[in-house]
């Protein structure tokens, strides 16, 4: 996205110098994110909020010396999992993210030759065009994105909606890449068969 | 001959562009061939752009707790910190 990488480099000079209008606009663009993948660290959404608050100080005071080696999406949610990750340990949770995902809820949908046992259903009521002001269909996604176990959750948001390079996104989490390929893959399944509960 | 179940496996990395040519080929012939293939392509497609659409809506939403954020952080440069 070219037009989006232009106004990156005006929205950074402006958070450099300060500038309210551009920290609303990155503020607006993660901070609901950084709460959600905070809470996937530390099962809990008012550390994860206070975490995200933190973060924002932070990258504030810091921004000055961020050298655009990552993006800047990529740079405030490092700070926020090295945060998130001193907070659990200091509350004496466990800091890795449980990767393991099962296929195998899935794999029921299909026969012993690999065809689907019933047809998927053709979501006619969900057409991107629809979306625009589907506000309850999108709630719904929020609450099926909340419920997801926490290291999709986590990679669903970092890869799924703030685009994320794969390689920040498991530097940022300490996974493998393999790891968040399942991950990923099983959390957009699982998002799926919720809309599929609504949609079809 | 590639099945509904591997198809549905590769449905990822095949909307991310991440497939070689081959694999891509045949994923394609078999969506021309299997209506309950391309249908759950389609819901695939749907939940990537709802997923957006939803990060989108995040982003119009409220912003009350970036004046609290921009007082810590002058605060904090105040008291030379
Ligand atoms: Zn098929």
């Amino acid at each position: 996205m070219p037009a989006r990488t232009e106004h990156d480099a005006q929205v950074l000079s402006g958070l450099i110098e300060g500038k309210r209008e551009a920290f609303e606009i990155v503020y607006r663009r993660h901070n609901a994110s950084m709460v959600r993948v905070a809470s996937a660290i530390l099962r809990n959404r008012a550390s994860a909020e206070e975490i995200a608050q933190e973060t924002w100080i932070a990258v504030l005071r810091n921004i000055g010396g961020f050298e655009g080696r990552s993006s800047l999406a990529g740079w405030i949610f490092t700070i926020l999992s090295n945060k998130a990750k001193t907070r659990a340990k200091r509350d004496g949770l466990s800091v890795s993210l449980d990767t393991s995902a099962d296929d195998s809820t899935f794999d029921d949908a299909f026969d012993g030759r690999g065809r689907w046992r019933d047809m998927p259903e053709l979501w006619d009521e969900m057409t991107p065009e629809r979306i625009v002001d589907g506000r309850q269909i999108l709630a719904c996604v929020g609450d099926a994105i909340d419920g997801l176990p926490p290291a999709q959750r986590a990679v669903l948001v970092l890869r799924g909606q703030q685009d994320l390079d794969a390689e920040e996104v498991c530097a940022i989490l300490g996974i493998t890449e393999g790891n968040m390929r399942v991950l990923l893959h099983r959390a957009r399944l699982s998002l799926r068969q919720s809309l599929d509960r609504i949609g079809g | 001959m590639l099945t509904c179940r591997d198809l549905s496996h590769q449905a990822d990395a095949f909307l991310d562009g991440e497939l070689g040519l081959w694999k891509r080929l045949r994923i394609r012939l078999h969506l021309s061939m299997c209506e309950g293939c391309s249908r759950f392509m389609d819901q695939m497609r749907t939940t990537r752009s709802l997923l957006r659409a939803e990060a989108d809506v995040a982003e119009s939403g409220e912003i009350a707790g970036i004046d609290t954020i921009l007082a810590a952080f002058h605060e904090g440069k105040q008291s030379g910190g």
